[in-house]
């Protein structure tokens, strides 16, 4: 088993989880404080926010630039930065909770305790997780007075990494099931 | 029909302990327990051929068939 790359999966995932975090306090700081001061971040603008998909949107600090589909923070309604809020912290959280099996995963097979129950476990915690990455994704809709939009779209990349996921569990069961006949020969 | 392991029969034909074969062999005593007690799954040639010569025996000796 090649452990050079498993040694170097375990601080990427680490470096990855750490940008998350410090991505996912700004994002509810700056949210929390325009819900407060309603006329703040009139210079951030949200570009593709509301399209249905694995993503919070991008947020671009221009002060004069005008496109069509993006909104300033500034100008969105107080139940539109909620649901903003809402949706992103539950992706992220979700995001995060996966990131953190996975590097469960990735240490107990570095650990060379490859096909144990954890790991069934933790594949099977991930396909969960990934179906409710695939529902909240799937979905996004935008009111704002008159404008009323709802757009929905299949996720294929987290349902090909759903299934992924639970292809791997069945994958670890059958090691498991493997391991245990071959320790099992005298 | 199964397989059955009669390692206790040439264990108390050799007047031998368990304890005895498992450092002759160099087989763990749980091992070998387990073999003995039928709920290894397999044996390997190399296991085999190591209690036969201690045991002084043949596999056949130790394995047999058990008609249902």
């Amino acid at each position: 088993m090649n452990t050079k790359i498993l040694q170097l999966a375990i601080p990427f995932f680490r470096v990855i989880q750490v940008i998350m975090l410090v991505f996912m306090t700004g994002f509810i700081g700056v949210l929390i404080y325009s819900v407060i001061d309603t006329e703040a971040f009139s210079n951030v603008h949200l570009q593709n926010t509301f399209r249905a998909r694995f993503s919070v949107g991008d947020f671009k600090i221009c002060p004069d630039c005008e496109s069509p589909g993006s909104y300033t923070l500034s100008q969105l309604s107080t139940y539109m930065k909620l649901w903003l809020l809402l949706r992103g912290i539950a992706l992220m959280l979700l995001a995060l909770i996966s990131l953190q099996v996975i590097l469960r995963i990735t240490k107990s097979i570095r650990d060379k305790a490859t096909f144990y129950n954890r790991n069934i476990k933790g594949f099977l915690q991930l396909f969960r997780l990934g179906i409710a990455i695939a529902v909240l994704s799937s979905f996004n809709f935008f009111i704002q007075g008159a404008e009323r939009n709802f757009e929905f779209s299949i996720p294929f990349g987290a349902l090909a990494y759903t299934l992924g996921c639970r292809l791997l569990a069945e994958i670890f069961i059958e090691g498991k099931m493997l391991a245990e006949d071959s320790n099992s020969i005298v | 029909m199964k397989i059955i392991v009669t390692l206790d029969v040439m264990l108390a034909k050799r007047k031998m302990k368990l304890n005895e074969l498992s450092q002759k062999v160099g087989i763990s005593v749980t091992n070998l327990s387990l073999l003995k007690t039928g709920k290894a799954k397999g044996i390997r040639f190399s296991t085999l051929l190591s209690i036969c010569e201690v045991l002084d025996c043949e596999p056949g000796d130790i394995i047999a068939i058990q008609k249902e």
